[in-house]
């Protein structure tokens, strides 16, 4: 697990570049920075220690110094790919993964990435035919950005910031993914929050020269499960069984490390099942785990009810809402996006803590609700296309109340009239995007806090558009729950949960997360199981609630789906009171230097932060608040340089090169 | 006793244009369309309309009464409150 970076360019690359560009990363791997240098080409790692501590070194050279590759994250079955190439009579000098990768690519090409199953980010130089290969693991859990330098030459780091420390690349904000984060939640397919940076898609192998030339190519998609022979098994009970065969297996696939694995517990049934089961396979487990001050959003009762279940030791973070917004800049930093919800600021402190303990390597729960149909979204799609084949039904909407049992719209009865008549309006199944319209067009009605010049962008640009360019060919004639789920892996999973909630937040004090339900082969299992298998009516995750019934505290794995989120808007003020940066930042002035929203909107909405009187704010106003005060941070720390950033903790001061 | 409906109005549209951010302002909000579908509330700025309307007319709306027939404008929401003062 590391960073990487490096470029090619028109003159001989120069060490000290590339140092900066790993120094700029280097809170990814504080175990030391080392590189390879070779006329136009410069590529190097900074490395966190996992597996192989001694052995490790990167980046990996061919012995004619013609091939060389940098690598970011794990190959679960590196040493059976290993042993393959063992028994044809290639022989390692390390037992690490990167040398394994470089024997694989000099022995079948790109077409050894489709036999990867792990979580990586690479770059494959071959000066042979003088080109470069940028290569994703297939869901995007480690990052990989990419951009040409001017004049000629490319550049490619494992975030933003890397690319910017070369020197000849400005940051400036695409209104591209204003509108995209806005409306979608998420940047789409390769685009990033920066004019001319780009990232390598997930699933996907970018192969650029010198002069800029590029190919993009897919080696992997995830296929609807609606268009594949399901696994057919006489009983629920032969179901559970298999389930949890395969459960274990990545578990133990994915607790591959030198170093001790923790877990991320949350309190929902997803990470309990994990921490559960990685209990059973190694001797001393700890769990780590967010409470909240505020009681709205703290989910403690049921992390303690599961940690004192399983007997292991669990570390608690307290987050206060004050944290949330000191920590806000550094995050914003971190993630390098405009954010629609301040959930990443606890998982940075926890990342901290973590580190802080010494603990590299945790497990989570991320991709259950994804792969095993978990999300309210899905249950309200079942709703609304039943309802819709009898619009005049009485009944049918009522079961809209068994929705977002978590928001208090939702949960409190006296408002379900007017669900019912804001939903009544949402019934057309012919739309293509019938699935995600109730949620994009709320996030259209967040385009009112823009300036007239992005009102008028947004009028030419569409990105669902954008977004329809990376839909498989077949999305339009599958049915809308699986829409839904395609939709949800490629925006919110691997443009937000993964990256600005995940990798991002983790890496940045040098922790790795593991994602056992992200396991390619796990998911190539869950995603042949028949549909009523996973969401049974409507109940959501049916086979993972019950698979594991002896294993999990009855209180925790019946509970509803919480959707894991932090104080919004109402961490930034307090008495009255919002932290100076805040003020700065929305102040009418600056808003107008920005140029991206309208200064009177947002004045509106401080000002309607400062009298908060309710308990819980409404989504719109927090999400507004939240995007735009993440997309000021942006351009204060990117484009203006204005506050300068550092990570807590130490980075290398040399470069080794090999 | 009861408060003339030009007043009930006035307080309404003071309170939606001040507490939401839309497109519209005091002179231009529709007055007989529904504020969820022009836009202007989200569900959850249902609730604080409601709580708004409820403190300050000290009144009770019924679970019943919040829908968008009875609540799904302006002008609807002054005949509510008429007929509860």
């Amino acid at each position: 697990m590391c960073g990487i970076a490096g470029y090619i360019s028109s003159e001989a690359a120069d060490a000290d570049v590339l140092h900066k560009m790993l120094a700029a990363i280097g809170h990814r791997g504080p175990d030391g920075f080392s590189g390879f240098v070779e006329g136009p080409l410069a590529m190097g790692t900074a490395r966190l220690a996992i597996v192989d501590l001694a052995g490790g070194t990167q980046p990996a050279v061919s012995q004619n110094r013609k091939v060389a590759l940098v690598f970011n994250g794990e190959i679960f079955n590196y040493m059976e790919l290993r042993a393959e190439l063992g028994c044809k009579g290639v022989s390692f000098r390390t037992r690490s993964e990167v040398e394994t990768l470089l024997h694989l690519y000099l022995e079948f090409g790109l077409a050894f990435l489709s036999r990867l199953n792990g979580q990586f980010a690479m770059a494959i130089w071959d000066g042979r035919q003088n080109r470069i290969h940028l290569c994703r693991d297939r869901f995007g859990i480690r990052p990989l950005f990419f951009c040409k330098l001017s004049g000629r030459g490319i550049a490619f780091a494992s975030e933003a910031k890397g690319l910017f420390a070369h020197g000849k690349v400005a940051a400036s904000i695409a209104p591209e993914s204003l509108v995209q984060t806005f409306r979608l939640w998420t940047n789409v397919g390769n685009t990033s929050a920066f004019r001319g940076v780009r990232q390598v898609p997930p699933a996907h192998v970018l192969t650029l020269d010198p002069d800029g030339n590029e190919s993009l190519a897919q080696y992997w998609e995830w296929q609807f499960p609606d268009e594949i022979e399901p696994i057919v098994l006489p009983s629920d009970e032969d179901y559970f069984s298999m389930f949890r065969a395969e459960f274990d297996s990545a578990i133990q696939r994915q607790r591959m490390a030198d170093v001790a694995v923790a877990c991320y517990l949350s309190g929902g049934v997803d990470s309990s099942v994990v921490a559960a089961r990685l209990a059973t396979s190694q001797d001393a487990q700890t769990t780590y785990s967010v409470s909240f001050q505020d009681a709205e959003y703290d989910e403690s009762s049921a992390q303690r009810a599961i940690a004192s279940h399983l007997g292991v030791r669990s570390i608690t973070e307290q987050v206060t809402n004050a944290a949330i917004a000191a920590v806000f800049p550094q995050v914003v930093w971190q993630a390098e996006t405009s954010l629609f919800r301040t959930a990443p600021a606890p998982l940075f402190l926890l990342s901290k803590r973590v580190h802080a303990d010494g603990v590299k390597v945790v497990m989570t729960g991320e991709g259950a609700d994804e792969m095993l149909l978990g999300y309210d979204l899905f249950r309200e799609v079942e709703i609304r296309q039943f309802w819709s084949r009898q619009p005049d039904s009485l009944w049918r909407p009522n079961l809209l109340s068994r929705l977002y049992s978590y928001l208090p719209q939702y949960r409190n009865p006296r408002y379900f009239g007017m669900i019912k008549d804001f939903y009544r309006h949402t019934l057309d199944t012919g739309s293509r995007h019938f699935a995600m319209s109730v949620r994009w067009s709320n996030g259209k009605a967040l385009e009112q806090y823009f300036s007239a010049d992005m009102k008028a962008f947004a009028q030419d640009y569409d990105p669902v558009t954008e977004l329809d360019r990376w839909l498989p060919a077949s999305y339009g004639s599958t049915g809308h729950v699986s829409r839904a789920q395609c939709i949800e892996i490629q925006t919110l999973l691997s443009n937000y949960l993964l990256s600005s909630q995940g990798d991002r937040m983790s890496m940045a004090h040098g922790v790795e997360g593991r994602y056992p339900y992200l396991d390619n082969k796990f998911v190539d299992f869950v995603t042949r199981l028949p549909r009523r298998i996973k969401l049974r009516g409507l109940k959501d995750k049916f086979i993972l609630r019950n698979a594991f019934k002896d294993t999990i505290p009855d209180t925790v794995r019946m509970r509803p789906k919480v959707a894991y989120q932090a104080p919004d808007i109402r961490a930034f003020f307090s008495a009255g009171r919002a932290p100076d940066y805040v003020s700065d930042l929305l102040a009418p002035a600056k808003i107008r230097e920005a140029g991206f929203f309208d200064p009177d909107k947002v004045s509106f909405l401080f000002k309607k932060g400062l009298t908060y009187q309710l308990d819980r704010a409404g989504t719109r106003d927090s999400m507004a608040f939240t995007l735009i005060l993440s997309t000021m941070l942006l351009y204060d720390i990117f484009v203006l340089g204005n506050r300068s950033m550092s990570p807590d903790i130490r980075i290398p001061s040399t470069l080794t090169l090999v | 006793m009861s408060t003339p409906d030009d007043s009930i109005r006035h307080q309404i549209i003071e309170y939606v244009v001040g507490n939401h951010v839309s497109p519209y302002d005091a002179a231009t909000i529709p007055l007989d369309q529904s504020l969820v579908e022009l836009g202007v509330l989200d569900s959850y700025g249902v609730i604080e309309l409601v709580s708004f309307l409820e403190a300050t007319w000290s009144i009770t709306i019924a679970d019943s009464e919040i829908t968008r027939e009875t609540m799904g404008s302006i002008n609807k929401m002054v005949s509510l409150i008429r007929s509860k003062l």
